[in-house]
């Protein structure tokens, strides 16, 4: 009979214990963020799609060659010998080499960051994943962006990455 | 005549609209508690805050297809929703939402709503039989169980009021209680029909019917389009007309206050329009806070077992509440004056309600600590090789 309404008490008790736990939860503020209104708060080192800033290209294709999922594709710009001569007023730090193809397949792409490690330019990569992460596109021609573009990938909303 | 013929007409649109109107605010609150609870919004997107939500999926759940298996028994698989439907509307009938707010004032109301209220079960069966497929088959007939299981219990905590009243109307039941509510004299058998409530209309801890990781969607699983919809409407209306029930039998129904302080109870239960319309409003917003516990139950605690739902039935709720109606008629029984039986009751109730926790809180629960008889072997570890 005891050990009866020891059992009984003892379950009445977790159950006001867990209602407690619930309510204090149901008091805070939800995790969850009004998306589209609301900008998600990203980290620093958030990998969304990899960029190309064409100004700090050198052409090396190091990052066509390690890129495990084959997404990137450069063309090299075939350098017309003529024109250096008859500008000899570029700067010297002008680079040698320029693409004429630079196209990255976003279906393709898997978010890893070895293109930005194998980027050689210094101080900042020329290629680095910053914080675009919405990618969905209406077609698959779409997903595979090029140098017609300002930047190479550059997207339709800068990456603002701070929550509003 | 014609007059009562006229006024019954008024009270079944009236509740029907009710009915629908409560459904659709209530899954909506539902949602958006659940929601608040499990740290997330809820749903916000349709209509102002979110409220037309609701409205939304029954408009899809109007304008879908209603698939009829083809192996299924056609004329079983049509009838069933409406077999869950027309109780959990037809109970409506007894709840007093007010003094004389009630369509029909029955003396055998309980009676009434507990015969009323077991016809839905056979809808489940009748569900999970036509649908001609092995989950929905035993999801009915595990509903079916469950529920006949629960309304022993539950039946045996509606007497509790009753033996202290002298009567099954819920009007009497509730005009009992002007003085002190019935959850003050006896909260044990309170709880008792509060949980069976919850198992008797299917929710959680007890919603075994709809265990999808186990069952799909129990007897409901073949259904889609509107008669979907009918057997959801059903569920939201019976956690309505339970919690109604326990407001009408323990919670004081429309008094406003747990005793009668200032006369202003006796001033509620009067003839007077403004507190007539006061106590439909005191009614209802009980009846709401009840369904919000519900709710809140719903989003607290994991869904258990199948034997441990039986189990728990059979051998906890019952033997209470049987305890509990014996005691009921004895102290009564007593030749006391009735508000000394009443305190009787309450000082008995209290005490073992108070010993039990006290004993609860000192039990000591140890994790995974080795049951008597059975030895534990140890493994060795895992030499390297």
């Amino acid at each position: 009979m005891l050990r009866y309404l020891k059992e009984a008490g003892y379950s009445l008790l977790s159950i006001v214990k867990g209602l407690g736990v619930t309510a204090a939860n149901a008091r805070r503020k939800p995790v969850t963020i009004l998306y589209p209104e609301v900008r998600p708060n990203l980290a620093p080192r958030f990998r969304g799609l990899p960029e190309v800033d064409m100004d700090l290209c050198i052409v090396c294709k190091m990052c066509e060659k390690v890129c495990p999922t084959q997404c990137i594709l450069i063309v090299e710009k075939p350098r017309p010998a003529a024109t250096e001569e008859a500008d000899p007023e570029a700067p010297k730090t002008a680079k040698k080499k320029e693409a004429s193809v630079f196209d990255i397949n976003s279906a393709l792409c898997m978010f890893c960051g070895l293109c930005e490690e194998a980027c050689p330019t210094k101080p900042v990569k020329a290629i680095a994943l910053h914080h675009n992460f919405e990618v969905a596109k209406a077609s698959r021609d779409e997903l595979v962006y090029g140098i017609e573009e300002e930047k190479v990938l550059a997207p339709a909303n800068p990456p603002k990455g701070r929550g509003e | 005549m014609a007059n009562e013929i006229l006024r019954m007409s008024a009270y079944a649109v009236a509740l029907l609209v009710y009915q629908l109107v409560a459904v659709l605010l209530m899954i909506l609150w539902l949602r958006k508690i659940l929601g608040r609870i499990q740290n997330r919004y809820g749903p916000n997107r349709v209509g102002p805050r979110g409220y037309a939500q609701t409205v939304a999926d029954a408009l899809k759940l109007f304008l879908k297809e209603d698939v009829i298996p083809s192996k299924a028994d056609r004329l079983a698989f049509i009838l069933a929703p409406g077999i869950v439907f027309l109780p959990a509307y037809l109970v409506y009938v007894v709840i007093p939402f007010g003094p004389g707010v009630v369509a029909a004032d029955l003396n055998v109301g309980l009676l009434f709503i507990s015969a009323i209220a077991s016809v839905g079960v056979i809808g489940f069966i009748v569900a999970g039989w036509a649908s001609n497929n092995k989950y929905s088959l035993l999801g009915g007939m595990r509903s079916a169980a469950q529920i006949v299981s629960y309304e022993v219990p539950l039946v045996l905590a509606m007497i509790a009021p009753v033996i202290l009243v002298g009567s099954l109307r819920l009007s009497d039941i509730v005009n009992a209680q002007t003085g002190w509510w019935f959850v003050l004299i006896s909260p044990i058998m309170a709880i008792v029909y509060l949980t069976a409530g919850l198992a008797e209309v299917n929710l959680t801890p007890f919603d075994m019917v709809e265990a999808e990781s186990e069952l799909v969607a129990g007897f409901s699983t073949e259904y889609s389009g509107m008669k979907f919809a009918l057997f959801f409407l059903a569920e939201f209306a019976n956690t309505f007309t339970t919690s109604a029930i326990l407001t009408c039998l323990y919670l004081g129904g429309w008094h406003l206050l747990p005793f009668d302080l200032f006369g202003v109870n006796s001033w509620m239960g009067g003839a007077g329009m403004l507190g007539r319309l006061a106590a439909v409003f005191v009614f209802l917003v009980k009846v709401w806070a009840v369904v919000f516990f519900t709710m809140w139950i719903r989003a607290t605690l994991p869904r258990i077992r199948v034997d441990q739902l039986m189990e728990f039935g059979w051998k906890a709720l019952i033997p209470i509440s049987l305890g509990g109606v014996l005691v009921n008629g004895l102290v009564i029984a007593l030749p006391f004056s009735r508000s000394a039986q009443f305190g009787m009751l309450a000082a008995l109730n209290w005490a073992l309600l108070a010993l039990a926790l006290a004993l609860g809180k000192g039990k000591r629960v140890t994790m995974g600590s080795p049951r008597k008889g059975i030895t534990r072997v140890t493994v060795p570890e895992r030499s390297r090789v």
